[in-house]
C-alpha cells in the first residue's frame, strides 16, 4: 500500500474518457439516474465484468448481395433513433448514472472467410460468432452495443449484434430488427433521412423518472400488498431432481437442449385455448407448471414469466430494459385435471399483469430480504414464450435466418423457452450445468412434450396420471437386468471341493495362530457332513452354527452345504435372549458349537465341532457311511438362513438358494477375477450375510481367507496395518469401517487390489487418490447380499455428490417404481424393486411375510416371476446407475446395522412400566455427534417410571448390542399425524428423559477415573455416565474405541491397547486396570507397534484370541461387532 | 401399493410353483399368477396365506 498521501476529494467522478471532453456542469446535467432493473444489472455486472450472462446477442445469416456502406449508415442511424444504444454507466460517488451520448459511431469490422476451406469455415464462423455474442462489454466506458460481419462468400453474410442487457430486453431486438431493415432500405434508396417509422419521443429517462415516481408513491404498497398476498407460504424453493448437488457458489454456466413441437400440437394447443378461454401461452405456461409439479411431487411450484413491462403504449417502440419478471404460483393439487389448471394459471397470470409495473428486485427485497442459500429468490425455474408468427423482417434482396449462439451461462436453475414462427414450434430447455447434465435437459425436453402431448388429448384426466415416459425411457427403466444370469452356476461346495483336490496344499482359511489347507479343510468339512448326514442332513434340513470368525467356522458351514443342508449361522457374541428366539422359530436339526459356547436353549440339539471331528476320527463306521449314496442340494435347494431384524418385532430369517449364492459367486470371479494366491478377509461377524460373500467367493476361486482376530478388526487402524501386512487382495468393510479407514493415508504400495463396501450410505471419502479400486454395494439380505454395485470414482465426489449404488449385478433385475407399481422416469424417487435369480425364497416359517414382500412382477419376461418390495427409495441416474436415497418405512440403518424399529419397540414395550414406544435415529449432528438410537417412551403409570437400567438391560438381553437405544426419553402421548399415523418426524428432542435408577452411581474417586472420565465425554458427546457405567450401553460402540485409545494414550503419555479398552469396558474397571500395570511393563505387553514383525504381531494375536475367548465365557461386558 | 394400514382390497394370488401372494383388486394381475378366490384387506389376505402356505418351497422342489 501507498504511503504517500492521496488528497481527498468529495466528488470522486469515474467517466468515460469521451466525457472528459465536456464541462463538469455539461456532465452533471447529462446524467439521469438508472432504472430499477439496470441497477439490478449493473450491480451483476460490477460482480462478473467478465461474463457473458447478460449479453443479449442476435446473429442472422444474410444471403443475397449486401450493401456494406448502407448496412453501416444504417447502423449508425439505430444508434441516433434509440438513445439508450448511445449510454454508459459512469459511477458519482459510487453510485451508476446514465449517460447518454450525443453521438457514437458503430465500427462495422468485417471477417473475411470467403478464403477457408468449407468445414473450417464453418467453424471459423462459429469462433467469431461467439467472440462477437459473447464478448465482455464494459459498462463504465461503453460502448454497450457492438455489431460485425462475417463474409463467408460474396453473397453471404453472418450479421452479429450483441447488446448489454442493460439497454435491451427481447421485445427491443424485434424493434431493432425491424428498424434496422427500413433504415437500410432507405440507406439504399439513397435517402437515409426518411425513416420508415417515426423516432420515439419517449425517452427511457423519461421511464426510469416513471418508475421513481411510481415507487414514491401509493402504487407501490398498493402492488407489494398484492404480491405479499400472492406469495405468501409459497414454497421457497422448488426441489427439482437434479443430477448434481446445489453448488456452494454457483458457476451460471448453462447450455440449453432444444426440441420440436410437431405442428399438430400447437394446433390443438391453440384449439384447446380457444375451447377454455385461454391463449396458448397460458396452455404451454400450465404444461410446464404441471411437469414442474409432477419432478418435485410438489403442490405448489412458482415460475417466473417475464412480462413485456411496456404498459403504455408510447414505449411500445422504444428500446430499452423495460422486461419484468413475474412470480407465478400454480397449485396443483392432487388429482388436479389440465382443464382446471387453464383457467386458474390464466386468472394467476392476468392478475399479476396488473402488477407488472412494480419491479421485481423489489419484491424481492421486500418479500425475501435473507437470501439464506445461493439460490434464486422466490423461483428458480423460469418459462418464456415468443410468438413470432406473422413477423417478417426484410431487408431488399437478402433472406434471413437465425444463425445459433452458443450459450454458455443460465441465470435460472431451469428455463423452457417456446417459440413459435410461420413455420415451426420450437422449444428449448435451458439448464445450469452445474445442477442438471445435457442428457438429463433433453430428458425433461421429452417429458414436456409427453405431458404436453396427453393433457392436449386429455384434459379431463388427473395430471398426476399423465405419463411422463417416453417409449425409449420407458423401455430403459423396464429393461430390469442389464446382464443375465451366469448360465448353470455350480452349488459352492463343490466348487471348493474341485480346489481342494487341484491343491490340496493351499491355505484355504489362516488365522495369527492357525494355517488350514484346503485339503485339511475339505476333509473335515466331509467329516462333519458324515455326522450332520447321520443325524439327520438331508437338502431342505437346516444346521445352525454358533462359532466365531475362524476356520472352524468355514469348516462348519461347509460341512453343513457338505451334508445337503442349509446353514444358520448365529454369532455368538449376542444375547443368550436373541439366540434362544431364533433358535426357536428356526428349530434346526442342530446347533455346531464350540466348547466355549454361549448358554443355548436345551430344546435344541447341541453339537461341538472338537466332539464331531474327534469323533469322526475314531470312527470306524464312517467309511459305510461315505459309501451310501448321500442326496446332494441342488440349485433350488436351500443354502443358508440369515435372520435380519424384523418389523413385527420378531427377527426373520431370509432363505437363500443355492442358486441364488452360486449367482453371487460367478458374478464376483466375473467382476473381481480372484485367483489362487489371492487373500480375500473374513471380518464380518457370521450373523451378517456379508460373511457368505467373503467366505465363498474366495475359498470357490482356490485364494486364501485371512482372518484378523477381533481386536484387530475393532481398531481402523490397527486393520489397515493387518490389511496391508497380510498383503490382502480384496476385503469387505461394512461402510462406516471404510470411511474411516480412507481418511487416512494409505501405503501405495501392497494395498488391497479391491476394497468392496456396502451396508450403509456412502459418503465423503477425502480428496486423496485411494491406492485401490473402492466398491460401493447395496443389497438386501433377500437378494442374496448383493444386488447394485458399482466402483467409486472421485468425480462425483468433487462435485459434492455422494458415490451412486452402481448398477444391477448379473442377474439382478432392478425397477424403480411409484407407489402404483409405474416405472418413475430417470432421476426421479421411487422405491427399489428387485427381480432375479438372486430373489430369496422368502421368511422362514413365515408365510405371510414372504407374500407380502414379494409379489407378483408386473414386467416379468417370466411367468409368475416375483419382485422384492425392498422399503428402499433410489432414483435411476441418466448413465443408469442408481442412487441411494434412503427409506420409504421405519427401518433404520445405524453404522451399516439394518435395524427394523418395531422389534426394539415390542421388547420395549413388553416391559410393564411402558405403555408405548417408538424408537427413532437421531441423525449425526453438526457438531459431529454420532447417530444413535432414541426410545420414545409412553408410560403405563408416569408415577412409577421403570428403572431406566433395569429397561436398558432388558432390551440388551433380547436384541443385539447396536439395537440398544442409547437415550430413552418419555412422552405424555406419542404425537400423531392428521390421518392418525404416528408423527416419527415430530419427536426428535421431545420428551424428558427417563430418569436413571434410583441406586446411587458410584461417582468419580480417583485422579485416574477423573481423565478417564473426560476422555470418555468427549468422545460420546455427554457426561450422562458413572464409574461403573459400560461404555457400550450409553452410546459408545467399537469404532469409537479407537478415538478413545487414542485420545486416552495421549493424554495418560502411555500404549495402551485397544484390547485393554475392549476387556475393561467401565471407568473404575479400567482405571483399575491401567493403575495395576507399570505403565513400561504394560506398554511392552500390550503396545501396538504398526512396523512389528509378524512372529511378533502373530504372538500378540494369539494372546488376544485367548483372551478374547476366555472373555466370551463371560456374560458381560457385551461385545459391540463392528462386522456388518 | 401394498402400504400397510390403506384400506385397498387385495386378492390372494398364487403361481405356478404355488408360491403365493397379493395383488391389487381391480388390477390387470401378471401373467404366471391365478387368484385363488379369496379378497380383502391386506391383513385378512396375509393371514389366510399364513394358514394356506405352510411349504414355502417351490412346487419344482418339493
Amino acid at each position: 500500500m501507498s504511503s504517500s498521501p492521496q488528497p481527498e476529494r468529495s466528488s470522486r467522478s469515474h467517466v468515460s474518457p469521451q466525457a472528459d471532453l465536456t464541462s463538469q456542469s455539461d456532465l452533471t446535467s447529462q446524467l439521469s439516474p438508472l432504472s430499477a432493473a439496470q441497477q439490478r444489472l449493473w450491480f451483476f455486472w460490477q460482480l462478473r465484468p467478465r461474463s457473458s450472462e447478460y449479453n443479449v446477442p442476435k446473429a442472422t445469416r444474410l444471403r443475397g448481395p449486401l450493401d456494406l456502406p448502407a448496412l453501416a449508415a444504417a447502423l449508425t442511424r439505430l444508434t441516433e433513433r434509440h438513445s439508450l444504444l448511445r449510454a454508459t454507466f459512469p459511477t458519482v460517488d459510487g453510485t451508476p448514472m446514465l449517460r447518454i451520448a450525443p453521438a457514437v459511431t458503430v465500427p462495422l469490422p468485417v471477417t473475411d472467410l470467403t478464403d477457408l476451406p468449407a468445414p473450417a469455415r464453418e467453424r471459423a464462423l462459429g469462433e467469431a460468432v461467439d467472440r462477437l455474442a459473447l464478448g465482455p462489454f464494459d459498462l463504465l466506458h461503453g460502448p454497450v452495443f457492438r455489431a460485425g460481419l462475417i463474409r463467408l462468400a460474396a453473397e453471404e453474410h453472418v450479421l452479429v449484434l450483441a447488446f448489454h442487457h442493460i439497454v435491451v430486453d427481447g421485445w427491443s431486438l424485434g424493434i431493432i430488427e425491424r428498424d434496422l431493415a427500413g433504415e437500410y432500405t432507405a440507406a439504399l434508396d439513397g435517402n437515409p433521412r426518411l425513416p420508415t417509422t417515426p423516432t420515439p419521443t419517449y425517452d427511457y429517462r423519461d421511464y426510469a423518472a416513471d418508475e421513481r415516481r411510481m415507487l414514491a408513491g401509493p402504487r407501490r404498497a398498493e402492488a407489494m400488498a398484492y404480491w405479499r398476498r400472492q406469495l405468501a407460504d409459497a414454497p421457497a424453493q422448488l426441489q427439482l431432481p437434479t443430477d448434481w448437488p446445489q453448488p456452494r457458489v454457483p458457476s451460471n454456466a448453462g447450455d440449453v437442449r432444444s426440441f420440436l413441437l410437431p405442428p399438430q400440437l400447437a394446433q390443438q394447443a391453440q384449439a384447446l385455448g380457444r375451447k377454455k378461454r385461454v391463449t396458448k401461452f397460458v396452455v404451454l405456461l400450465s404444461a410446464y407448471a404441471a411437469l414442474l409439479a409432477r419432478l418435485t411431487a410438489a403442490k405448489e411450484v412458482v415460475i417466473g414469466v417475464p412480462v413485456s413491462g411496456r404498459t403504455s403504449l408510447e414505449v411500445e417502440g422504444v428500446v430499452g430494459l423495460f422486461v419484468n419478471m413475474l412470480p407465478l404460483r400454480v397449485r396443483v393439487r392432487p388429482g388436479l385435471t389440465f382443464a382446471e389448471l387453464l383457467p386458474q394459471v390464466r386468472d394467476t397470470f392476468l392478475a399479476g399483469h396488473e402488477y407488472q409495473d412494480l419491479p421485481f428486485q423489489q419484491v424481492v427485497e421486500e418479500l425475501a430480504p435473507e437470501r439464506q442459500t445461493s439460490r434464486h429468490p422466490i423461483f428458480q425455474s423460469v418459462f418464456t414464450y415468443e410468438d413470432q408468427s406473422g413477423a417478417e423482417s426484410g431487408m431488399p434482396g437478402l433472406t434471413a435466418s437465425p444463425v445459433p449462439i452458443r450459450i454458455e451461462t443460465a441465470k435460472f436453475e431451469l428455463t423452457l423457452h417456446v417459440a413459435f414462427d410461420a413455420e415451426r414450434a420450437e422449444g428449448w430447455m435451458g439448464y445450469q450445468s452445474d445442477l442438471f447434465e445435457p442428457r438429463t435437459a433433453e430428458l425433461l425436453g421429452e417429458r414436456y412434450l409427453r405431458l404436453l402431448t396427453a393433457a392436449l388429448a386429455a384434459p379431463d384426466a388427473p395430471l398426476d396420471r399423465l405419463p411422463l415416459l417416453g417409449p425409449q425411457e420407458e423401455r430403459t427403466v423396464l429393461a430390469g437386468a442389464l446382464q443375465p444370469p451366469p448360465p448353470a452356476a455350480e452349488c459352492v461346495h463343490r466348487l471348493v471341493a474341485r480346489r481342494a483336490s487341484e491343491q490340496p496344499t493351499a491355505v484355504a482359511v489362516r488365522t495369527a495362530e492357525r494355517a488350514l489347507s484346503y485339503a485339511e479343510l475339505d476333509r473335515q468339512a466331509d467329516l462333519v457332513a458324515a455326522r450332520l448326514r447321520a443325524a439327520g442332513a438331508r437338502p431342505g434340513a437346516l444346521v445352525a452354527t454358533c462359532l466365531p470368525r475362524g476356520p472352524e467356522l468355514v469348516i462348519a458351514e461347509l460341512g453343513v452345504l457338505k451334508s445337503g443342508a442349509a446353514y444358520l449361522p448365529l454369532d455368538p457374541a449376542n444375547p443368550p435372549g436373541r439366540l434362544a428366539a431364533v433358535l426357536d422359530e428356526a428349530c434346526p436339526l442342530a446347533v455346531l458349537t464350540d466348547r466355549q459356547h454361549p448358554e443355548l436353549p436345551d430344546t435344541v440339539r447341541i453339537l461341538t465341532l472338537d466332539e464331531l471331528l474327534d469323533d469322526a476320527d475314531t470312527d470306524t463306521g464312517l467309511g459305510s457311511a461315505d459309501a451310501r449314496p448321500a442326496p446332494q442340494a441342488g440349485a433350488g435347494d436351500l443354502a443358508y438362513v440369515i435372520y435380519t431384524s424384523g418389523s413385527t418385532g420378531r427377527p426373520k430369517g431370509v432363505m437363500i438358494e443355492h442358486r441364488a449364492l452360486a449367482n453371487l459367486v460367478a458374478w464376483h470371479h466375473r467382476e473381481f477375477a480372484p485367483a489362487p494366491g489371492d487373500r480375500g478377509t473374513l471380518i464380518a461377524a457370521p450373523g451378517f450375510d456379508a460373511s457368505a460373500w467373503e467366505i465363498w467367493p474366495t475359498l470357490a476361486a482356490g485364494a486364501t481367507l485371512e482372518v484378523p482376530d477381533t481386536a484387530t478388526v475393532l481398531s481402523p487402524r490397527e486393520l489397515t496395518d493387518w490389511l496391508v501386512e497380510r498383503e490382502v487382495s480384496s476385503c469387505f468393510l461394512p461402510t462406516p469401517l471404510v470411511e474411516l479407514i480412507t481418511a487416512v493415508p494409505w501405503p501405495a504400495e501392497r494395498a488391497p487390489r479391491v476394497v468392496l463396501t456396502g451396508g450403509d450410505r456412502l459418503h465423503g471419502l477425502g480428496q486423496q487418490e485411494l491406492p485401490f479400486r473402492l466398491v460401493n454395494n447395496y443389497g438386501p439380505t433377500e437378494s442374496t447380499v448383493v444386488a447394485t454395485s458399482g466402483t467409486v470414482t472421485t468425480d462425483p465426489l468433487q462435485r459434492g455428490a455422494l458415490p451412486d449404488i452402481g448398477h444391477p449385478i448379473a442377474g439382478v433385475e432392478a425397477y424403480v417404481l411409484d407407489d402404483r407399481l409405474h416405472p418413475v422416469p430417470i432421476g426421479l424417487p421411487g422405491e427399489l424393486y428387485l427381480g432375479g435369480v438372486a430373489l430369496a425364497r422368502g421368511y422362514l416359517g413365515r408365510s405371510d411375510l414372504t407374500a407380502d414382500r414379494f409379489v407378483p412382477h408386473p414386467y416379468g419376461h417370466t411367468p409368475g416371476a416375483r419382485l422384492y418390495r425392498t422399503g428402499d427409495l433410489v432414483r435411476r441416474r441418466t448413465d443408469g446407475t442408481l442412487d441411494f436415497l434412503g427409506r420409504n418405512d421405519q427401518q433404520l440403518k445405524l453404522r451399516g446395522f439394518r435395524i427394523e424399529a418395531g422389534e426394539i419397540e415390542n421388547v420395549l414395550r413388553a416391559h410393564p412400566g411402558v405403555r408405548d414406544a417408538i424408537v427413532a435415529l437421531v441423525p449425526a449432528g453438526p457438531d459431529g455427534a454420532e447417530p444413535a438410537l432414541t426410545a420414545y417412551l409412553v408410560l403405563a403409570d408416569p408415577a412409577a417410571p421403570p428403572d431406566r437400567a433395569e429397561l436398558h438391560e432388558r432390551v440388551g438381553r433380547q436384541l443385539p448390542s447396536y439395537m440398544r437405544p442409547h437415550d430413552y426419553r418419555v412422552l405424555p402421548a406419542l404425537p400423531l399425524t392428521g390421518n392418525g399415523k404416528v408423527d416419527r418426524a415430530a419427536l426428535a428432542g421431545q420428551g424428558l428423559p427417563l430418569p436413571a435408577g434410583a441406586a446411587p452411581e458410584p461417582g468419580i474417586r480417583t485422579p485416574l477415573e477423573q481423565r478417564i472420565g473426560e476422555v470418555w465425554a468427549q468422545a460420546l458427546g455427554h457426561r450422562e455416565f458413572g464409574t461403573q457405567d459400560n461404555f457400550f450401553d450409553i452410546g459408545g460402540h467399537s469404532l469409537l474405541l479407537a478415538t478413545v485409545r487414542e485420545a486416552l494414550a495421549r493424554e495418560l503419555d502411555r500404549e495402551l491397547s485397544i484390547l485393554t479398552l475392549f476387556e475393561h469396558p467401565t471407568i473404575a474397571a479400567l482405571a483399575r486396570r491401567l493403575d495395576a500395570a507399570a505403565p513400561v511393563a504394560a506398554g511392552a505387553a500390550v503396545a501396538a507397534s504398526p512396523t512389528g514383525d509378524a512372529a511378533q504381531r502373530a504372538r500378540r494375536g494369539t494372546a488376544r484370541l485367548k483372551a478374547l475367548r476366555a472373555q466370551s465365557r463371560r456374560p458381560a461386558p457385551t461385545v459391540e461387532r463392528t462386522d456388518s | 401399493m401394498f402400504e400397510d394400514g390403506d384400506d385397498r382390497q387385495y386378492l390372494v394370488v398364487r403361481n405356478h410353483e404355488e408360491q403365493y401372494s397379493i395383488w391389487p383388486e381391480g388390477r390387470e394381475l401378471p401373467a404366471g399368477w391365478t387368484g385363488v378366490g379369496v379378497t380383502g384387506d391386506k391383513a385378512a389376505c396375509l393371514a389366510h396365506i399364513r394358514e394356506t402356505w405352510t411349504d414355502q418351497r417351490p412346487l419344482s422342489v418339493r
